[in-house]
């Protein structure tokens, strides 16, 4: 077939979304393009920053005079140390996607795990999972990670690092995974129990496949899509959440996120100051960042929605 | 042939022996309902229902939607417990049905689209931990040829005939001595039900695979098989072969489905609603399930269930569950209708 | 039909259309959709079709054939990478295609459609009544209360009982929600009434029931009504007139009695003969090979040719014409010639039988 159009009883023109077309169908769309530029800019930054703007600028490092404002030179400007603002941010995207990737991954493993089996399972494991997945949606996030962050910093302390990142990172990852699963599994939870009921998981069921089996082959790749989508927003929160920390002082000293630069141009008076680009560079990055994660995930709803729609 | 086949054949246990099954579902009670402290009702599904299929044999189960046809698939099939009654397969109970297939009513649901066919048609296959070397044997089959074509598709690259086909082969994989198959082709173009009509004859006439065919569709159950299960509100009210229920029908239910049947021949032209109203959503009325509907209805209907007796045609297995089947005319009669769309309704 | 005191009559017409001209005529109607990848696909493609007061046309077809879209078109229903090509719909002279918008109103009010889901045609959370008033109310001006009396009537008139006029549409059973659709579809007194597949969900009893209606109905009002279903049955017992479509075109039209007496294109006969018939008491069927059409990728010449057990080469590269015949069939079909006009004798297509029930 090429093509994903297919004709349908009664003429309808459809279109199914499956896995490997995702992508493509989110490129047909101006807005779903732009936001991909965008965050495969970040994850390019993430990975490698020295490529854009040279090793990271430290208080040492730092050459031009502080606070200059946009010129060729800095194009973002310099901070109160005279370091090169597009230099902190494009290392501070690092913070971010990692802060975002490894969240999303604790949430999706944990809220898609316990939310697939509530779901298949049913009866007592799905009311007990679910009261307490309830528990959790409603802990604060944010107060929980002010309540934590410096506990756990004090029991490990700021300089140990686990796999490259330092603790102080993983602490706000653990909080912001630990809180948003929940949401996450109830999402599953509710597809697992509309796909238990279609006619081929109970065929799968009555040629003898094992529960364990019926969740990888039939539950797990038709809520793939689900998961994606729920993931990149879980990421946006959660790159949310670690520059409201970083910003009051709880993020990692050693390591400039968005929300560390921030903080330091409130420390600097730069809304007084008049050095508007001081918050400019860190609250544009956030911003864009979160706007594309949030216009990646709702386009996928969308295609998802028309999906389910066109079907039914 | 078939009319050796009596529902307590004596000589030889019957491949599919359904023995008084009833399911009862439990109604959810609204907020309101529990406020006002209203009892939660139950709604009878299958009401102590018989049933034999032979080897080789073709059964149609023929209702409405809310006759339990669907029901009775599930129990059969085991995904669903009945509270009372015996079913076996083989003379054996659940449990160790890989005798037993099933063909879902839509091949659109049945197979998973992400999955390729001869994914599906392994699945049955690994789980009863069977040779993967059927698959081939099975789609083709399935006269799904060559397989090597089929194999690795998605259901989305095929008609929906294809997909049934597809269904059927991996139903087929597990060497099946019975089929069950609910609404198989109610889903499908005309031309493609043909084609699956002629499969399951196939099937039946080459490999010797019994069918349980549950339809709402008279004249699929009339052209496909031996005998016919006439079932409402969850109870059998009339069985036979195709010719004693749908040429002699003694039912004024049977009748009533028969005469409201629409067709292309100009000689049998001109449909009839004999029945009035709809099957009843929730309990089914007392006695006769059928009596509130039935123009022939008097007041004994209403007093007992009346029992699966021989039928007055007195052809050998021909019952019917009438109290007044012996009383009415001539089945003849009522099939034929004048033609011309004027006449007024029966009713709501 | 027999002079039944016909309310279009009486009615003053839309701006434009002229009461001598016929009630709904579809002229070369031809509508595409656009898919995704850039390509079109021609879904009808050059039908005529016309319908009189109290006349009742059945169009049948498998999935592919374009019968849905065709509905859908004179609806002005199509969805929005669907697009009329070209070709007229006129309603008593009036061109619904070439006037646009402005006509919504007309069409609305003219041409009714029930549709066969009739839970989701439905507001769930409005009352039976009340949806019908709504109508009446919106499309007509009447005023609330005029409209709910009329709603009533109108209920009593399907076949709604009293008591149940107060219920939300769940809380009727399949065929009562039929009524009430129809009900809906009444109540601005339409000239022309669309049925599409109006009874496929329903049983076969309440399919009785409500055919029986629709009946009386085109009967009473005078309607012209526009079968659309899979089942040819149906359009046997309801039907004057029948179009028999594949792959986007007519390929036969007549009279009922002609056209199910005397198919002659193959693909009618193979129809005609797939399904068995217990009525008739007929257990063999013919064997269709192949699938429906892809209207994606249509073959060229006669879309049935490679399904079709007479076709030879010119059937493949050459469209066949539609031939009228006596004014009483036209026929697509190159197995037939024109013959000045005079209706050729069928030719049996040689389909594979199957003879069920012999064993």
């Amino acid at each position: 077939m090429s093509g994903n159009a297919k004709l349908s009883v009664g003429g309808r023109i459809l279109n199914r979304v499956s896995g490997g077309n995702l992508l493509l169908l989110l490129l047909r769309r101006w807005d779903a393009r732009v936001a991909l530029a965008i965050l495969t800019l970040l994850a390019l930054s993430g990975i490698a920053p020295g490529l854009f703007v040279g090793p990271l600028q430290t208080a040492t490092t730092a050459e031009a005079a502080p606070l200059l404002p946009p010129s060729g030179a800095h194009l973002f400007g310099t901070d109160d140390l005279g370091r090169d603002l597009l230099n902190l941010t494009v290392h501070g995207a690092r913070i971010s996607l990692v802060v975002g990737a490894l969240s999303a991954v604790i949430t999706l493993l944990l809220g898609g795990g316990i939310g697939m089996i509530a779901g298949y399972r049913g009866g007592r494991t799905d009311a007990l999972l679910m009261r307490i997945a309830d528990t959790f949606l409603i802990l604060p996030t944010f107060v929980l990670a002010l309540i934590l962050a410096p506990i756990l910093r004090e029991l490990i302390g700021d300089q140990t690092e686990i796999l490259g990142i330092r603790t102080t990172l993983l602490t706000i990852v653990a909080v912001i995974g630990v809180t948003s699963w929940s949401s996450t599994a109830r999402i599953v939870r509710s597809q697992t129990l509309s796909l238990r009921e279609r006619t081929f998981v109970e065929r799968a069921r009555l040629v003898g496949l094992s529960p364990m089996r019926i969740i990888a082959r039939h539950i797990f790749p038709n809520i793939r899509t689900v998961l994606v989508a729920n993931g990149i927003v879980v990421i946006a929160g959660s790159i949310l959440t670690e520059s409201t920390l970083s910003f009051i002082g709880l993020g990692d000293p050693f390591q400039p996120s968005w929300g560390t630069i921030l903080g330091n141009a409130q420390s600097a008076a730069a809304p007084s100051l008049g050095a508007w680009w001081f918050i400019m560079a860190p609250g544009g990055a956030i911003l864009f960042t979160v706007i594309a994660c949030t216009i990646v995930g709702n386009a996928i709803d969308e295609l998802l929605d028309r999906d389910v729609r066109v079907r039914r | 042939m078939s009319d050796q086949r009596r529902i307590s054949a004596a000589s030889g246990a019957p491949l599919l022996r359904v023995r008084g099954v009833s399911v009862t579902y439990g109604v959810q009670r609204s907020i309101a309902d529990i406020l006002a402290r209203r009892p939660g009702g139950a709604i009878v599904a299958l009401d102590d229902v018989d049933l034999d299929v032979d080897a080789g044999e073709i059964v149609a189960v023929v209702g409405e939607s809310g006759s339990g046809k669907t029901t009775l698939a599930r129990v059969i099939t085991g995904l669903i417990k009945a509270e009372s009654g015996v079913v076996e397969v083989e003379g054996e109970g659940p449990n160790d049905w890989r005798s037993v297939g099933m063909v879902f009513q839509d091949p659109y649901e049945t197979l998973d689209p992400k999955r390729t066919l001869g994914e599906f048609v392994a699945e049955g296959l690994e789980a009863q931990g069977l040779p993967m070397d059927r698959i081939d044997a099975s789609l083709e089959a399935a006269e799904l040829r060559p397989a090597s074509a089929y194999r690795d598709r998605v259901p989305e690259e095929l008609s929906g005939g294809q997909r049934q086909r597809a269904v059927i082969a991996g139903a087929l994989a597990l060497n099946p001595k019975l089929v069950i198959a609910d609404e198989p082709v109610s889903m499908l173009d005309v031309s493609m039900r043909a084609q699956i009509l002629a499969l399951i004859e196939r099937l039946r006439r080459e490999q010797g695979i019994a069918w349980l065919f549950i339809t709402h569709d008279l004249s699929l159950a009339w052209a496909i098989s031996d005998r016919v299960v006439v079932l409402y509100l969850g109870a059998v009210l009339e069985e036979g072969t195709a010719e004693q229920v749908l040429r002699n029908p003694s039912h004024p239910y049977t009748r009533a489905l028969l005469a409201a049947l629409p067709s292309t021949d100009p000689r049998a032209a001109g449909t009839h609603s004999l029945a009035a109203g709809e099957i009843p959503q929730g309990a089914a009325p007392s006695g006769c399930r059928f009596r509130n509907r039935c123009a022939h209805a008097v007041e004994a209907c209403a007093s007992a269930r009346p029992p699966l007796e021989a039928a007055p045609s007195g052809a050998a297995g021909h019952r019917v569950a009438c109290f007044r089947a012996a009383e009415l005319p001539a089945a003849a009669s009522v099939a034929r209708h004048a033609p011309g769309g004027a006449t007024p309704s029966g009713g709501a | 039909m027999s002079g039944a005191a016909n309310h279009n009559d009486a009615r003053s017409l839309p701006a434009g259309a002229n009461a001598a001209a016929p009630l709904l005529e579809i002229r070369a109607l031809r509508v595409s959709f656009s898919l995704e990848d850039g390509r079109r696909l021609t879904a009808v493609d050059g039908i005529n079709l016309s319908v009189s007061p109290g006349e009742a046309i059945g169009i049948a077809g498998e999935s592919g054939s374009g019968k849905s879209t065709a509905a859908s078109a004179i609806m002005g229903l199509l969805p929005p990478n669907g697009r009329i090509d070209s070709g007229s719909i006129r309603y008593r002279g009036l061109d619904l295609v070439a006037e646009g918008a402005p006509l919504r109103r007309t069409r609305w009010r003219e041409i009714a459609v029930v549709f066969q889901g009739s839970l989701v045609a439905l507001n769930p959370v409005i009352k039976v009544r009340d949806q019908v008033a709504e109508a009446i109310e919106l499309r007509l001006g009447e005023p609330a209360n005029a409209a709910r009396e009329k709603a009533k009537r109108l209920l009593a008139d399907v076949g709604i009982p009293d008591k149940r006029l107060e219920a939300y549409p769940h809380q009727l059973s399949g065929g009562q929600r039929q009524r009430a659709m129809l009900a809906v579809a009444l109540s601005c007194s339409p000239a022309v009434l669309i049925g599409d597949e109006p009874t496929t969900a329903l049983d076969v009893i309440v399919q009785a029931q409500i055919l029986e209606l629709l009946d009386r109905m085109r009967h009473e009002y005078g309607l012209g009504l526009i079968l659309i279903t899979h089942d040819l049955a149906v359009i046997a017992d309801m039907c004057d007139r029948v179009a028999i479509m594949y792959g986007g075109r007519i390929v036969e039209s007549g009279s009922v009695r002609e056209v199910f007496t005397n198919p002659r294109h193959p693909y009618t006969q193979a129809l005609l003969g797939a399904a068995p018939d217990a009525r008739a008491g007929r257990r063999t069927i013919k064997v269709l090979e192949g699938q429906p059409p892809d209207l994606a990728s249509l073959p060229p010449g006669c879309h049935f040719a490679p399904r079709c057990p007479l076709a030879d080469a010119r059937c493949t590269e050459e469209d066949p014409p539609t031939v009228s015949y006596e004014d009483r069939v036209t026929l697509a079909c190159h197995r037939y010639e024109p013959n000045g006009g005079a209706l050729p004798a069928p030719v049996a297509a040689p389909y594979p039988v199957l003879e069920l029930g012999k064993r």
